[in-house]
This record gives structure tokens, C-alpha cells and sequence, in this order.
């Protein structure tokens, strides 16, 4: 699989900084993947995020954009990214119609924006100042906005934050459609729905660093707790007891429980990837389940 | 380039601060057409010289504000567009409205009075103080941590440049001092707009034009192109 981005030590600190915001991290970008930045406020996601978006270009380290030194691309590198910020980022006192069409006239190829905001449920409310949308509402614009210009790479910043779950799931779905279609994904966020529901690859950042790489199941093994937990009802009361999972099938108890006991619930020891942020990031419990 | 600029005169636009422009224009036409002949004479350099420098730093700062506080321009950065396109595209609308109101009262100053203006000498020094000050703006508004600050440092600098000039050519502050004011751009910005009404001496024009040029060709691009982009992403 090629990759798209390939991070080396790269290195960042803002110009009044005491401390680098991004230190020394090393990562890798595989073509139609879905790539997850996870980690608390202020850990250098957004920051990671501006410099692969090239808005930041004064870092130390080595970053190839498909095989070639993101320094050495020009303007035309915005032509086959789009990036989604996580504020809005909207003209107010413009329609929703009048923003995408201003934005979409700086690119060469745009894509069907009419049937995006169809699909977003924005449609009716084209023609309405964007001042007067609900956050939500203006959360999906920046995702119609991300993908104006059919980008092949697309940089997302909390996309679902502030959303209710059915304009989550549609935004959800329209990333995975993306990500079908051959497109790849950087995602910057802290909620851990997201994450399970769409990554194939994710990194902690922690203070700038980088904590871990892996798939969002890796973690869940090498983290989760290898034991597998029942609950049944006996005389009205609810019993739960827990078995190791080593060699399950010769557990006499747990083949006991299961033959005469009328369970009512049965769970391997998965640790939630909440969890699993709280265990990385060392207690900086930023993670939330949307 | 020029879907850029289409897109920022539409934004200024239904931002309703080329209405204000224009309503201050209306207020400049309405001064010089209820003065009396020889006021007029007198007070429209002085209006276009307001206009052409202090609105066009107001103008300028307050566009900024509105595009930092929606965060507009950084979704604009992330398009296949350079910093220098959308630096013109916004240089060019305040050249438009530097111009638009300058020109409207010398026309309400020749049909109602007559005045005699060197037109397009004027207008070529209209020009160059909106632009100057165009550049200014950006710097006072870069420079400034908050809209509050802004108007704060927008006083400080009206103060040091603007109010000197104006009280030299009141005859409040005496004549010797007029060499030293040639490094407040206002001074120089108005001893241009004067030219074109009246006569003055040649060297101080030619070196009021000079001293903006070069106020414009070192402040666009050795601080308004290097801290925009870094304004709006570190904020």
C-alpha cells in the first residue's frame, strides 16, 4: 500500500512557546486508510494537523507527501486536499449556497455541493445566512466545505463534535463513503465513538508526543483484560462472575454455568478505548463517547 | 485572482461595510454642499485626506476583525491560493473605496463650487495614501491583540501622526516644526491631497510621494505578508 504521508521526527515549537508543541514524532499514512490523531485538548493534534495542511512551515523534521517533500509542494497541493475545521469556519452573513459557492470557485474541480447538502440534510436551508444555523448545522457546512474540491485527502478536526447521533452517523457514513472511493482520512479527535466506528490506524498524543500507534483492535487486545464475564439470574438475584479466557473451553465452571444457567449476558474483557485514552495519555481524561 | 476579489467585494458587500463607505461619503458630500463656497475650498482637501487615510485604516481593521473572528481566513489558506493573491484582493477593494469617496467630492466640489483640482494628479495621490494606509491598518491591526486594543492603538497612532498635521495646517502648531512632521505619513498623506487644490512647494511633494511609496514597498511585504498567515494560525 502506498503511503500518503510519511512523518520523521518531525519537530515544532510556536514562536512564544516555552515548551515544543510537537516533539520528535515519527508516523506513517497508508493510501485509503482512515488515520486517527487521538489525545486530550492541547496535546498538538490541531497543531500536527496545520503542518501537514502546510498553514504551519517553519517545523524541523521530515514530511513526504507521496514520496516527495511536502516543503517542495506549492498552492497547488490544496487542489487534492480538503480540511475540515473544528470551529466554523463559514462567511455569517452569507447563505450556506453563496459560501460554497465563493469557496468553490478558488479550485479547479468541484465536486456536486448541491448533492452534499442534500445529503447532509442542508439542502432546504441553502439559501438561509449561515449566522443563523445551529452549530450543528454549521459543523455539517464544514464538511460539505472539506469536500468541495473531490479531495483525495481530507483533514478532519472533531468532525462530529456538537452533532446529535443521526447528523453524527450521516457524517460518519459519508467518511466511510470517502474512504470506498479510495480517499484517505486524517482525523483529529477525542471521541472515541468516532474512532472505533471509523479508524483502521491511530496514534496518541500526549504532551506533543506521540504514545502509541496501532488499530483501534490491537489496542483493544493488548490493553483489554483477557476474560470473559457472565451474568444470570438465580432465585431473582443477579449473579455475574468472571472467567480467564486462557483455555476457556476445558473451564468446568464456566461450561457448568453455561449448560445449566440461564445467562442473561455474555462479554469478552474489552477495555473501551476510553479506557485505553485514560491508560495512554496517563489520566488526562479528555474522552468522551458521543 | 479575480474569483478571489469577486469573492471579497461580495463579502464587504453583505458585510455592509461598503454601505458605510459610501454613507460616509454621503456625510463628506453633504459637509462640502452646506459650506459655503471658500469652506469648501478649504475643507474638501481636508475630507479627502481623512477619508484617503484614517477610514482606509478603520476600513482595513475592521474587515480583518470580522474575518478573524469567524475564522474565514483560514479556510481560505487551505485553498490553491497565495498569500499574496489574497493580500491584493483585499488591498484592491480598500484602493476602490479609498478612491470612490475621493472622487465623489471632487466632483460635488467642482459642480457646486467650481474648485479647481489637478484631477488626475490627485487621483494618482489618492492612491498612494490609501495605500500607504492601507498597509498601516494592517500593521496596527496586526500588531493588536484584540479589537479593543485596536481601537486603542488606532487612537495612539491618530495622536502621534494624525492630530500634529491637522493642528500644523490650522496654524495651531507654528511652521518651523513642518520639516520634522514629514515622517508622520498623515503629514505627507495631506501635503498630496493639498497638491491637487493648491500649489505647494515640489520638493516636499516629491518626497511625501517617495516617503509612502516606500512606506508601502517595505511594510507589505516585510510585515503585513509575513504576519498575516502567522496572525491567523497562532491567532
Amino acid at each position: 500500500m502506498n503511503k500518503i504521508f510519511e512523518i520523521n521526527n518531525l519537530e515544532y515549537r510556536y514562536p512564544k512557546a516555552q515548551k515544543q508543541t510537537i516533539q520528535n514524532i515519527s508516523f506513517c499514512v497508508e493510501e485509503g486508510t482512515i488515520f486517527g490523531i487521538l489525545g486530550p485538548s492541547g496535546a498538538g493534534k490541531s497543531t500536527t494537523q496545520k503542518i501537514l495542511t502546510k498553514l504551519i512551515t517553519d517545523y524541523q523534521g521530515e514530511i513526504k507527501f507521496m514520496g516527495k517533500d511536502l516543503r517542495s509542494y506549492k498552492k497547488d497541493f490544496y487542489e487534492g486536499i480538503g480540511v475540515g475545521f473544528e470551529m466554523p469556519v463559514h462567511f455569517n452573513k452569507l447563505t450556506a449556497m453563496e459560501n460554497l459557492k465563493y469557496f468553490a470557485s478558488l479550485y479547479q474541480n468541484n465536486a456536486n455541493y448541491e448533492e452534499m447538502l442534500k445529503t447532509v440534510g442542508l439542502y432546504e436551508s441553502k439559501d438561509m445566512e449561515v449566522g443563523q444555523y445551529s452549530k450543528g448545522m454549521k459543523v455539517r457546512l464544514n464538511f460539505v466545505r472539506a469536500m468541495l474540491n473531490n479531495p483525495k485527502v481530507l483533514f478532519l478536526d472533531e468532525p462530529t463534535n456538537g452533532l446529535d447521533p443521526k447528523n453524527a452517523k450521516i457524517i460518519k457514513n459519508l467518511i466511510l463513503d470517502f474512504q470506498k472511493q479510495g480517499g484517505t482520512v486524517l482525523i483529529s479527535t477525542h471521541l472515541m465513538g468516532d474512532v472505533e466506528q471509523l479508524c483502521d490506524q491511530v496514534v496518541f498524543m500526549t504532551d506533543g508526543k506521540l504514545s502509541s500507534m496501532a488499530s483501534p483492535r490491537d489496542l483493544k487486545l493488548q490493553y483489554g483484560k483477557k476474560e470473559v464475564r457472565v451474568e444470570y439470574l438465580n432465585d431473582g438475584k443477579l449473579i455475574a462472575k468472571t472467567y480467564p479466557m486462557n483455555n476457556l473451553g476445558n473451564n468446568s465452571e464456566f461450561l457448568r454455568d453455561l449448560n445449566e444457567k440461564d445467562l442473561e449476558t455474555i462479554h469478552t474483557g474489552e477495555t473501551s478505548l476510553e479506557d485505553i485514552f485514560i491508560i495512554i495519555t496517563g489520566g488526562k481524561a479528555d474522552a468522551k463517547n458521543d | 485572482m479575480i474569483n478571489l476579489l469577486k469573492g471579497e467585494l461580495v463579502r464587504l458587500y453583505k458585510y455592509k461595510i461598503i454601505l458605510t463607505g459610501l454613507f460616509v461619503s454621503v456625510i463628506w458630500i453633504v459637509i462640502v454642499a452646506l459650506s459655503s463656497a471658500d469652506t469648501a475650498k478649504m475643507i474638501a482637501p481636508l475630507l479627502i485626506w481623512a477619508d484617503a487615510s484614517m477610514m482606509s485604516i478603520v476600513f482595513v481593521a475592521a474587515s480583518f476583525y470580522f474575518e478573524k473572528q469567524e475564522a474565514t481566513i483560514k479556510s481560505v489558506l487551505v485553498a490553491p491560493v497565495s498569500i499574496s493573491e489574497i493580500l491584493v484582493s483585499k488591498v484592491i477593494p480598500s484602493l476602490l473605496m479609498g478612491t470612490m469617496s475621493g472622487f465623489l467630492v471632487i466632483i460635488f466640489s467642482i459642480i457646486l463650487y467650481g474648485v479647481d483640482v489637478q484631477v488626475f494628479l490627485l487621483f494618482l495621490f489618492i492612491l498612494i495614501v490609501v495605500g500607504s494606509h492601507v498597509a498601516i491598518g494592517f500593521v496596527i491591526t496586526f500588531f493588536s491583540k484584540d479589537f479593543g486594543a485596536m481601537i486603542v492603538n488606532y487612537f495612539l497612532y491618530a495622536l502621534v501622526a494624525m492630530i500634529p498635521s491637522l493642528l500644523l495646517s490650522l496654524g495651531v502648531i507654528p511652521e518651523k516644526w513642518n520639516l520634522l512632521m514629514l515622517i508622520s505619513p498623515s503629514h505627507c498623506a495631506q501635503i498630496l491631497i493639498n497638491s491637487g487644490f493648491s500649489e505647494q512647494p515640489l520638493g516636499e511633494i516629491l518626497w511625501s510621494a517617495g516617503y509612502l511609496v516606500a512606506v508601502g514597498l517595505v511594510l507589505y511585504p516585510l510585515v503585513v505578508y509575513k504576519k498575516y498567515k502567522k496572525i491567523v494560525i497562532e491567532g
